[in-house]
This record gives structure tokens, C-alpha cells and sequence, in this order.
């Protein structure tokens, strides 16, 4: 069967369970595409065959038998390398962890073996999640397989340009910032960050614990509710995670947005963004409208300070997280060593990167005695501001509509050097994670130079139906998935 | 707020949280910390007194658990990640001093 790769979720469980195709053809397939094409994309950091395969006989195994399938038995996916995979290297992006094996299944992953998943390798990103367009990577840079010389997006940005470039079915990614939803639009895919809690973090190495959230990337909204029914939910291996039932997500999936009152902040659409953007944008409003929903002029007023306050939180947060890496339990260990310090202090600068180094220092500087409360308790206080500007506008709206980012996809070296032009990238995602709330990016159309574009929508805590259903009415009347890349 | 110098407090922290860094590379944090500060410091523009801290996105209540025992039997797979063991232990230069 031909343009296997360009199927979604959906349509491969209906093969699969037709027994039109075999997992084990489907798999090898994937692996002999990621074989020849992954070297130009750089979207792998592990290739897992061995194990690939045996995911594909057991699933196989059990279409056969007929019992326990679910919509992703047998459909080969891949995960960001944040994820905790027993006997299968884990390294985060980070030479820190280069060769660590982890003992155990994070819970998020063992919910997708048990749904029958086949694992094909773990993804690329920026070194533990910090980043936006994945060139903050100890395994190199991540190209966009819509235009090679631009970056993806990240720091999910080898899971995004893995499923747009037809190299998994799906995959998952980590949001703290941005970092699923900014890849997403950068790659014409479909990402959703759930609500803070909504899925475990058991298993998802940390990066700032008060803002990390898993959650799936796909070609299409209906992909999406799959994957996030299968994995959320309540964990006791997880003291933040909501004991909140979960719906069937796909029962969400409906044409009709009629009635909704939808948001749009005017501090969304101010001066500075690419005015292709805003065209895009707009344009996905009117498609809105047009579906029945009602379009209402919000505010959030405190919108300019949600960076400026998660560069304080996220490297506190990460700076605490990160000094687990000593050198003595697992990961790097430095050959210059003369006493415990010198093992200490050698084995994190060799291990860690420039970018998790930096955030290191100034999450320290932060939390240090006597600016605490002028970094951090102030950026706290702001915080709970704009955690309030979200609560005032859903009294008036139902969901909220917004650019992801302020510019398209940017050059491979643009914005590296500079991390204030890079945390920029993020000013439009980074709101919903202070205030913990669901956020997905759907494609919404092209630039001139064919470069993909993503619109966000914005929910009320535990509401992530709320955006499959808008998201998916716009996704029938605009299939702008059904676009591939010509990278080959 | 105590005012000290930039670069004294990056040394300060780097030393804090075990980063040895060179001269060169000071420099370059140095110049990058320098310009994420003075921009994380526009939310001084907020008037906050009355604002309680939010240190996370909802109040949930700390849950408990049965204190079970669970499958642990991964003591060895866990040894063999580190860079150096001995047996069942983790291995480190010497820390204390013979007298």
C-alpha cells in the first residue's frame, strides 16, 4: 500500500483492524523512510527496530485474537527523548545523560504500550526542554522539512518534524512554555497542551515542575483526541495530577460551533507581529464566525509581563530540578577529578549545555538570599495576576482565539545567540502555562514562501473538549493538514 | 535589596550551584544575564502588595497513598547507570580526609 505515511491515526486503526495492512508492515515501513530520510531532518535521536518490531508482532497478535484494541493498536508513534523508557536510552537532549538507561516506564508511556502503540524511536529537542527552536540540542539541530534552512520550531521540535515529515504516526511532546504548541504551527501539525495536571508528569523528566505538561502532536484535531484520552488521567505516582474523570475526547469532535462566544484579547494583536500572521489569523476568525461562533473583544491585561515572569519561575524551578545531576548516580561523570567538588562542578560544566547553563545561573541568582522576594515572590504575585486575567475573560467567552507565534518559522542560527530575541518566540504560549490552562495549535494556513502557520486556541481548566470540538469544526472546513511537505 | 555587582553574583551562584566557569565564558553569561535581569525587572512597573503568590496553577491538596511495598527490584539496573559502583554502592573520591 502506497502513501502509508501520510495516513492518520484514525485511518491506519481502520486498516489495521480490516487487517488491510499488518502492524509489522506498517512499522517497517516507517523504519525503512526514517532510515533514508531522517539524515536530512535530524528528528531522531534513537532509532528503536529491535524494539519496533517486537511492539508490531504483539500488536498483531492481539488484532488477531481481537481483544483489548484500541485506536492506536499497532500504529507506530515516537516520543520526544524527555520521555522515561525502561532498557531504552533516555537523554533528554543533554550530553549529561548520554547512555542512561532508565529502570522503569514513566506512566504516560506504559499507557500507550498498553494501548497496543508501536515505539519506533525516541525524538530530538532542545537540551531538557529549553528552547524554541531546537538548536539548543546535544545531538544538533532539528531542520523544518518545509524548508530545510528553518528551524522547527521547539523545543519539541523533533517531534513535530518527525509526524510532518511522515516519519511516525503521531508522537508526543512537552509543553512548559510553548514547547508543543510553537513546533506544531512551525510544522503544520496539530498540538494540544492539556491542562496543568491533566496527564502525568510521572516519567517526564523535569524541567520546571509547576508549568510541564505532556501532551500529543498529530496530523489532525480527531489524532489528537485519541492520543489524549489514552494518556490522561488520574496517577498516584503523581501528587499534581487531577483525580478529574476523563471524557471520551473524541465524542467532542463536532462540525457545529454555533453559538460559542469565542475570545480575542486585543494584547494578542499588537504591533510587532508578522503581518502574515495576523492575515492568517484573522482569516481563521472569519472561518470561525462563519461556522456560527460569536466573536467577543476580550482583554488580558497583563500579557506583556507572562515572560518577563516565567524567566524567573522556569529557571528557579529547573535550577532546583537540575541539581540532581552530580555525576555520581547516572549520566556524565567528569575524567577531572581530584575530590568530590572538582567531580561535582567538571562533570556538570562538560555535562550541560550553554542555554541550560545560563537558565541554571540565573534560576540560582533568583532563589539566592536576598533576591528572593524581588525576583521571585514578585514574579509569583505576577503570576496569580495573569492566572486572574484568564479567569475574568471566560466569564465572557467559551474559548479563547490567538496567534501561537508572533513570526513564522525563523532561520537555523537567527535567533541562537541572542536569548532575549528567542524567548520572544514564546510571548503568546507562555500565558496558558502560568495559569495552567489547555492550549492547542491548529494549522490555520501558509505564508508566501510556503511556511506553515498555526492558530491558537485557549480553554477554561479541564475544557481541553471544548477546544478538540472548535478546533476540529475548523479543521473540516479547512483541511489544511492534508499539505505535506516535498522535502524527500 | 542589597545592590552587588552582576559579575560577582554570577560567580557567586556559578560556585553555588557547582558550574566551574572560566574566564572566557563568564564574560559571555555575564552580558546574557545582564539583559535577561534588567528585562525581568519591568514587573517592578506592577504595584503587587495586595497579590497573594501563586506557586501553582491550582490548589490541590496534597494526596496520600498507601505506604506499599512496590516491584524495587531494580537495584542493579539502577547501579549500572552510574559512572562508577562498588558492589551495591555508588563510588566517589574520598570525601573525608584520613587524620
Amino acid at each position: 500500500m502506497s502513501d502509508l505515511y501520510k495516513k492518520t491515526i484514525c485511518e491506519l486503526s481502520k486498516l489495521l483492524a480490516k487487517k488491510e495492512i499488518s502492524s509489522l508492515e506498517l512499522t517497517k515501513s516507517y523504519l525503512d523512510r526514517i532510515k533514508k530520510l531522517d539524515p536530512s531532518i535530524n528528528s531522531y535521536i534513537l532509532r528503536c527496530e529491535e524494539n519496533a518490531i517486537k511492539d508490531a508482532k504483539r500488536a498483531d497478535k492481539t488484532i488477531e485474537t481481537g481483544r483489548d484494541i484500541t485506536q492506536l493498536t499497532g500504529v507506530p508513534i515516537a516520543l520526544k527523548d524527555i520521555f522515561i523508557t525502561k532498557d531504552i536510552e533516555t537523554t533528554c537532549g543533554s550530553k549529561i545523560l548520554k547512555g542512561y538507561i532508565p529502570p522503569y516506564n514513566g506512566t504516560v508511556v506504559q499507557k500507550l504500550i498498553d494501548a497496543g502503540s508501536v515505539l519506533l524511536g525516541k525524538l530530538n529537542m532542545d537540551e531538557f526542554a529549553m528552547g524554541s527552536s531546537n538548536e539548543h540540542s546535544a545531538f544538533g539541530a532539528v531542520k523544518n522539512p518545509w524548508n530545510k534552512n528553518m528551524v522547527p520550531g521547539g523545543s519539541s521540535g523533533g517531534s513535530a518534524a518527525a509526524v510532518s515529515a511522515g516519519l511516525c504516526a503521531a508522537s508526543l511532546g512537552t509543553d512548559t512554555g510553548g514547547s508543543i504548541r510553537l513546533p506544531a504551527s512551525f510544522c503544520n501539525i496539530v498540538g494540544l497542551k492539556p491542562t496543568y495536571g491533566r496527564v502525568s508528569r510521572y516519567g517526564i523528566i523535569a524541567f520546571a515542575s509547576s508549568l510541564d505538561q505532556v501532551g500529543p502532536m498529530t496530523f489532525t484535531v480527531e489524532d489528537c483526541a485519541i492520543v489524549l484520552k489514552t494518556i490522561a488521567g488520574h496517577d498516584p505516582n503523581d501528587a499534581t495530577s487531577l483525580n478529574e474523570p476523563v471524557p471520551d475526547y473524541t465524542k467532542y469532535l463536532k462540525k457545529d460551533i454555533k453559538g460559542l462566544k469565542i475570545g480575542k484579547p486585543k494584547e494578542y494583536f499588537i504591533e510587532g507581529i508578522d503581518p502574515e500572521i495576523v492575515t492568517k489569523i484573522e482569516q481563521g476568525i472569519d472561518d470561525l464566525k462563519k461556522l456560527g461562533a460569536k466573536i467577543i473583544d476580550i482583554s488580558l491585561p497583563h500579557t506583556k509581563y507572562a515572560i518577563p515572569a516565567y524567566y524567573i519561575i522556569a529557571p528557579a524551578e529547573a535550577s532546583s530540578n537540575l541539581a540532581r545531576y552530580d555525576g555520581i548516580r547516572y549520566g556524565h561523570r567528569s575524567k577531572k577529578l581530584s575530590d568530590i567538588t572538582e567531580l561535582f562542578e567538571n562533570s556538570r560544566t562538560e555535562g550541560f549545555g550553554s542555554e541550560v547553563t545560563l537558565r541554571i545561573i540565573i534560576g540560582t541568582y533568583v532563589l539566592s538570599s536576598g533576591y528572593y522576594d524581588a525576583y521571585y515572590l514578585k514574579a509569583q504575585k505576577v503570576r496569580a495576576l495573569i492566572r486572574d486575567d484568564f479567569k475574568d475573560a471566560f466569564k465572557k467567552c467559551d474559548a479563547i482565539v490567538a496567534p501561537v507565534t508572533p513570526t513564522p518559522p525563523f532561520k537555523l542560527g537567527e535567533n541562537k545567540a541572542d536569548p532575549l530575541k528567542m524567548y520572544l518566540a514564546d510571548i503568546f504560549t507562555i500565558s496558558v502555562n502560568l495559569a495552567g490552562l489547555p492550549g492547542i495549535s491548529v494549522p490555520c494556513g501558509f505564508t508566501k514562501k510556503n511556511l506553515p502557520i498555526g492558530m491558537q486556541l485557549i480553554g477554561r481548566p479541564l475544557d481541553e473538549g471544548m477546544l478538540l470540538h472548535i478546533g476540529y469544526a475548523y479543521e473540516q472546513a479547512n483541511a489544511w493538514y492534508k499539505r505535506r511537505p516535498e522535502y524527500e | 535589596m542589597k545592590k552587588e555587582n552582576l559579575e560577582d553574583i554570577i560567580k557567586k551562584v556559578s560556585h553555588l550551584s557547582k558550574l566551574a566557569m572560566s574566564e572566557d565564558d563568564l564574560g559571555d553569561y555575564l552580558k546574557k544575564a545582564k539583559s535577561i535581569i534588567s528585562y525581568v525587572e519591568q514587573l517592578n512597573e506592577l504595584n503587587t502588595d495586595n497579590v497573594e503568590p501563586m506557586s501553582h496553577a491550582f490548589d490541590v491538596k496534597g494526596s496520600l497513598r498507601e505506604d506499599a511495598v512496590t516491584d524495587s527490584k531494580t537495584a542493579e539496573k539502577i547501579l549500572k547507570n552510574a559512572p562508577e559502583a562498588d558492589g551495591n554502592l555508588f563510588a566517589v573520591p574520598r570525601v573525608i580526609e584520613e587524620s
